[in-house]
């Protein structure tokens, strides 16, 4: 039936056909026909017509019911010329010939009347002779319709004839028309049979050829996307008829005819299914088959490739239960043998289409390729399920889950049955596949290859993967190991990835069984791992054999695996453990072993981050891990204080390693805080208790070998403060206490490196090092990182630490230095270098090897507090010292310069050490000795930074009230919670009990080695100077007169005692003296300031006459001897300095009126503005 | 056949999964080759998720329905705003129950969602959403 074409036919009794067929022929197909449904609105386009040209027969046979009807229109054509003759004969003619025509339905007709080339359309002039053609319009126009056409043979204007185009239209007009009324009456005739549906005695097949002949004529109009709308209903009507079980007349399922197992399912012309179906004995498998091949055949016309593929997937796959529920009717292998033909029949018509689709739409490929490889999958999956069954597959996953039902493993004479039975599938290439493995395998790798790369094109990477596995599961069924294996490593790390546990293990347990027979240690236990990674999908015997397996390989390792712990084993931090009970610091871990078998490792080691060192690490060696849960305590060779963040952890079994990251950016870190091994070497730098300043400072290190003896000792500072330099020095001193209590003092190599070699200790030995360093005057907290490494009972083991030094000196003196002709006083002011008090314990002053001390206080104990903005000032006497002292090298020792020994303590200090010890003794004695160090740095930074030390300098009790119980929270964190809470309830019971402490508890409290603090300042005292002896030598020193001149010498002798002992000293230098007279006393006569030249040695004397203004005892005026340059800088002597002398009045009487007392006393507040009152009562001459 | 219900997070890793036998059909508990499902079942889905990928650009709609066949199952898919998909595979085909059942599969997987130690895309070990998801499919399947 396809193929069908719309039928014109034609009527040519005046053999005119020849002369037009050309003609007519050469304007069809039909072009651009628009049907204008009479109960539809929408227009439908039919681009082009193909039109199917017959002979009018007279003598019809009637059309079979079944037959739908084609025929739209009837041509008849006409050629007469002469009145006569028409009106005689031809007129009868055509009417016979309508007459016919008007016996059938729905077909329209057309009488064409064919000119000769020349002649007119109408010869009639002036309307007074009608043509031939004008009486058949009368004859035969029923109403507006026009049933009439003219044409002319060979007409002269060619193919566009206007005459011609009127007749093709009319053509169109007619079909159309007679098609639009064909469809109006079977669809009413369908919609009145369609009501009818549950009166008894309906009958589907019949409903079902007369809505075809609907889908047929569509068809014809080439309208397909109605005429599958048709099939569609159709389809949906059978299916609803089916759940209604009214399919009573289809009386058997079907299939059993030879050849339905392979027959083209895209065929609709296999089988007569049209007459089957019209004689009402199709089966529903034909039936369907048909359905379905029409369906097709409408997409193929509207290439819609991909919507075939996908409702042919849809449809086999959906045929399939009903297929099987008939299973018994049908023969062996017929579902596998169909399906597969049905899949392989789709994609065999689709595939010339695909590629002219995709030529014009480039997304078509993917879309296409998508269902193509559904459909071809499908067909594979036929292979698995023969191949199970034919033995040439084992019956194991992957190839049984596609079993309908599952064959007993030990059936064989279910499996004989199958074989001899085989021979019922007719498709050529399953027959070879059955017989010959070879060709079977074949076949399933060219499917699958073909499914794969239709995927790939598609971008279903993970339907592509599945069949990967497929492959490679064949591979390996057919011993081909190393193929397998090649294709199970690239895929089944992406089913591991995401976690598809079921998946990955059923293919590891292939993939891991190939690696071991190729001997692929490596990878073998790799696949091991990820098998037991996904141990909660394996049976226990399973879990327990690879278990097993793994310990058995594992040592036969070559290259390094890693692995994370989890799931096979989880590992987690559970605390630290520091106290006296523990050898030294270690960190208790948990690890749970959920594998069946114990596991032994060379080493569990931890790596914990920080700083100062970096990262430290943590371990444990040669264990073995149980099932279930196990814990370890881990110690470490390096000894640490700090918070450290949980970094990682590995284990080591031969060369596999088990690896867990603690530190990922969803999870909360991990923190705990190390304290330096309470029982390891311990080392502390400090500023030396003694600081001699204006030398090279040096840090005092304090090493503790604590309970371990120590050889190979090596010691480095580092500095960790910028402008901050360790001086390699070679040597550097040391003291060394042994445990007997003895104290040897020791000269340390340094190295170039910087490390010094510290000698063998015993257990308790101590040892002090100095070791010089340089850095920035404005600088007084310097941080240094200290690393002591070394042996102890042949492990190596390292101490690290990183402190925070103040090297601030809590005094500044400053000194002046008042010249004698044969003597010096040194006065020093001492006082506080800041806001804190201090407690001055003494003080003394070191000659130098210039000056001798010649005299200073006989007090040098003291015990002083010094407050902010106090000075405390000590004087000292020196002498120069003679060559003799030289001489004899009394001065060999000294310094060159004087040096200011003071010995103190800070209040701060003071309180810090006690209440440290204090402190420190709380926590021994609850074991918790080894957080004092931590403990105490945060509470003095916390609490005891505000303490007013000058209150406590002045009422001697300090007082601790402020502190606060989530502050000191927030710094005992990360660490257990027990812990936490003991130390913390610790510390405020300390700061309960303590709230005011005295300086007499305090003072009690001190440590017993407390040492006192000393400070060496050097003092600069010159040791040469330009001194002037001036003197002024009075002629009358006893009984001057008021008003009367005394005439007297000013006497200036440079000193020679301090002059410096270079040549240099002869050189004679001007001078300036000065008298600095005071005018309402004396009046001078004589040069008051004269400039003069000196030198060492020499006296000069410069005559002067005084006249004293007053009488009483007046002062000499002061006289001072300076440099004329400013840079030399020289000192006076006066040796009349603040010398009085008695002016006597000329009188030698006076009167006193001792009433006028009273009016001095109430004249006195105008005393200074009346310089006349006051003379008046004081003398009287 | 067993209805399968599967969780798939954003990384498309499975975060629940469930074998869900319909109170209709009880009788199918025991089934001997429940392990050969399981696997069957995890790769249908697992290929599935192509389909998903494709499907889920194309609509607005968070339920994509019924999106790929295996034989005769299929497989229905839901997917959340936080690109974790729901999936079922299913013989019947009965959207509208599905879909009830996707729904308010959501609602617990929001609550499961809202519990702080919950982590986004790791596996659901809740007792309490398993149970739900239980009680779900027993009314709605």
């Amino acid at each position: 039936m396809s193929g069908k074409k719309v039928t014109v036919t034609y009527c040519d009794e005046y053999d005119v056909w020849p002369l037009i067929a050309d003609d007519l022929s050469s304007r069809l197909p039909l072009k651009g026909l628009v049907w204008q449904s009479s109960n539809q609105r929408v227009e439908r386009h039919i681009q082009s017509l193909e039109v199917d040209l017959k002979r009018f027969n007279f003598e019809q046979v009637p059309q079979p019911l079944s037959t739908t009807q084609t025929n739209y229109l009837n041509l008849y054509f006409v050629s007469c010329d002469d009145n006569e003759a028409y009106k005689t004969k031809v007129r009868r003619q055509i009417r016979n010939w309508v007459d016919i025509i008007m016996t059938k339905k729905n077909q329209d007709w057309l009488i064409v009347y064919v000119a000769s080339p020349d002649s007119k359309k109408t010869n009639s002039y002036l309307g007074l002779k009608s043509s031939v053609y004008d009486k058949i319009r009368t004859d035969f126009n029923q109403g507006k319709q026009e049933r009439c056409a003219y044409i002319r043979i060979n007409d002269s204007d060619g193919p566009s004839s206007e005459l011609w185009t009127t007749f093709v239209e009319k053509m169109k007009e007619s079909i159309l028309t007679s098609f639009d009324m064909q469809v109006q009456q079977i669809q009413e005739d369908t919609r009145r049979l369609d009501m009818q549906r549950h009166m008894p005695g309906w009958n589907y097949c019949t409903f079902f050829i007369l809505k075809e002949g609907l889908a047929q004529s569509f068809e014809i109009m080439t309208l397909y996307e109605d005429a599958l709308i048709q099939y569609d209903e159709l389809e949906a009507s059978f299916f609803q008829v089916l759940r209604d079980k009214a399919l009573a007349w289809f009386g058997h399922f079907g299939g059993t005819d030879p050849g339905d197992d392979s027959g083209n399912i895209m065929d609709f012309k296999r089988k007569d299914y049209r007459d089957l179906i019209n004689k009402n004995i199709i089966s529903v498998f034909d039936f369907r088959s048909y359905l379905f091949a029409r369906q097709c055949r409408m997409l193929l016309k509207l290439q819609r490739i991909v919507e075939i593929c996908s409702r042919a997937q849809f449809f086999i796959t959906s045929f399939i239960p009903s297929i099987r529920e008939n299973k018994e009717h049908l023969t062996n292998h017929f579902l596998e043998s169909w399906v597969f033909s049905a899949c392989m029949n789709v994609v065999n018509e689709c595939e010339p289409f695909s590629a002219q689709m995709a030529a014009i739409d480039p997304d078509f490929i993917s879309t296409y390729s998508a269902v193509k490889a559904d459909l071809l999958l499908t067909a594979r999956r036929q292979l698995d399920k023969l191949g199970v069954q034919q033995k040439h597959l084992p019956n194991t996953a992957p190839f049984s889950i596609y079993l309908d039902t599952q064959i007993p493993p030990n059936n064989e004479t279910t499996t004989l049955d199958d074989s001899k039975t085989s021979n019922d599938i007719t498709n050529q290439k399953l027959l070879e596949a059955i017989d010959s493995v070879d060709a079977f395998d074949k076949m399933y790798m060219a499917l699958s290859t073909r499914a794969i790369k239709s995927y790939d094109s598609s971008g279903r990477s993970r339907a592509a993967l599945g069949v990967h596995g497929d492959i490679a599961a064949l591979k390996y069924t057919r011993e081909k190991y190393d193929e397998a294996v090649r294709i199970f490593e690239s895929m089944i790390w992406r089913y591991g990835e995401q976690d598809w546990s079921f998946i990955e293990n059923s293919l590891l347990v292939k993939c891991a069984d190939s690696q071991k027979r190729l001997n692929k240690i490596n990878q073998y236990v790799e696949s091991l791992l990820a098998l037991l990674k996904n141990s909660s999908c394996l049976s226990s015997c399973q879990a327990a054999q690879y278990a097993d397996e793994l310990i058995a390989n594992v040592g036969k390792l070559d290259k390094e695996i890693k692995k994370p712990f989890s799931p096979m084993l989880s590992v987690s931090v559970v605390s630290i453990l520091d106290d006296e009970k523990v050898e030294s610091t270690s960190v208790e871990i948990l690890i749970e072993n959920n594998l069946t078998k114990a596991l032994h490792f060379d080493n569990l080691q931890l790596q914990l981050v920080g700083n100062d060192p970096e990262e430290t690490t943590f371990y444990i060696k040669n264990n073995t891990i149980q099932p279930g849960k196990n814990t370890f305590l881990l110690t470490s060779d390096i000894s640490t204080s700090g918070n450290y963040v949980v970094e990682s952890c590995q284990m080591f079994i031969g060369k596999l390693i088990f690896h867990q990251v603690f530190m990922n950016a969803d999870q909360k870190k991990r923190v705990i805080r190390l304290n330096h091994d309470s029982k390891r070497l311990i080392a502390t730098v400090s500023q030396p208790t003694e600081v001699r300043l204006g030398e090279r400072q040096s840090f005092a290190v304090r090493i503790q070998s604590k309970e371990t003896p120590i050889t190979n000792g090596r010691l480095l500072l580092e500095p960790q403060t910028e402008g901050l330099e360790i001086i390699n020095t070679n040597k550097v001193p040391a003291k060394f206490k042994t445990h007997s209590g003895d104290i040897k003092q020791l000269e340390l190599d340094m190295q170039e490196d910087g490390h010094i070699i510290l000698p063998a200790c015993d257990a308790h030995e101590e040892l002090e090092l100095a070791i010089i360093y340089e850095g920035s005057y404005t600088e007084f907290d310097y941080r240094v990182k200290t690393t002591v490494s070394y042996t102890c009972a042949g492990t190596e083991r390292k101490f690290v630490s990183a402190d925070t030094i103040s090297v601030a000196v809590p005094l500044s003196v400053t000194e002046s230095s008042i010249f004698r002709e044969t003597c010096i006083f040194l006065k020093v002011e001492l006082s506080c270098n800041g806001t804190l008090p201090v407690r001055i314990l003494g003080s003394s002053l070191s000659p130098s090897k210039v000056y001798a001390v010649e005299s200073q206080s006989q007090v040098n104990q003291w015990n002083l507090t010094l407050f902010p903005r106090q000075t405390a000032t000590f004087v000292y006497k020196l002498i120069k010292r003679n060559e003799m002292d030289t001489e004899q090298g009394v001065t060999d020792s000294l310094r060159s310069k004087v040096h200011f020994e003071v010995k103190y303590r800070t209040l701060k200090d003071e309180v810090e050490t006690s209440v440290s010890a204090m402190l420190e003794r709380k926590l021994r004695e609850h074991h918790l000795g080894q957080h004092f160090t931590y403990v105490f740095s945060k509470v003095r930074e916390a609490f005891l930074s505000s303490v007013d030390y000058s209150s406590y300098g002045l009422m001697d009790v300090v007082h601790l009230d402020d502190f606060d119980a989530e502050l000191c929270e927030s710094f005992l964190l990360h660490r257990d919670l027990k812990t936490k809470v003991e130390l913390l309830d610790l510390i405020e019971e300390f700061f309960e009990e303590h709230e005011a402490i005295t300086m007499k508890t305090i003072k009690e409290q001190a440590p017993k080695d407390y040492p006192q603090h000393g400070i060496s300042f050097p003092l600069d005292v010159p040791t040469s100077k330009i001194l002037h002896t001036a003197e002024l030598i009075l002629s009358n020193d006893s009984s001057l007169i008021v008003s009367d001149a005394c005439p007297c010498v000013l006497q200036i002798k440079q000193s020679t005692y301090w002059c410096a002992t270079t040549d240099t000293n002869d050189q004679t230098q001007d001078y300036i003296y000065d008298i600095d007279i005071d005018y309402d006393n004396w009046l001078l006569s004589g040069k008051r300031r004269l400039r003069f030249s000196s030198k060492p040695g020499e006296t000069m004397e410069f005559p002067l006459s005084l006249i004293p203004l007053k009488t009483g005892n007046l002062l000499l005026p002061p006289v001072r001897v300076s440099s004329i340059s400013s840079d030399i800088f020289a000192a006076t002597v006066y040796t009349n300095s603040a010398q009085q002398i008695l002016v006597k009045p000329k009188s030698k009487t006076a009167t006193f009126f001792i009433e006028q007392q009273q009016r001095i006393l109430a004249m006195q507040p105008s005393y200074a503005d009346d310089p006349t009152s006051r003379t008046l009562p004081e003398t009287t001459v | 056949m067993q209805y399968y219900f599967v969780v798939i997070g954003a990384t498309d890793n499975p975060l629940y999964e469930t074998d869900i036998i319909p109170s209709s059909r009880s009788s199918s508990i025991n089934d001997p080759n429940r392990d050969d499902h399981k696997h069957l079942n995890q790769f249908i889905v697992h290929a599935a998720l192509d389909v998903v990928e494709e499907v889920q650009w194309n609509t607005q709609a968070m339920y994509l329905k019924s999106i790929d066949r295996f034989n005769e199952y299929f497989v229905s898919c839901f997917v959340t705003a936080g690109n974790v998909k729901f999936m079922l595979l299913h013989d019947q085909k009965s959207e509208d129950s599905i879909k009830n059942f996707f729904n308010e599969i959501y609602e617990q997987y929001i609550k499961v969602l809202m519990n702080p130690f919950y982590e986004k895309n790791s596996t659901i070990t809740s007792t309490q959403f398993d149970s739900r998801v239980k009680m779900i499919a027993r009314r709605f399947l």
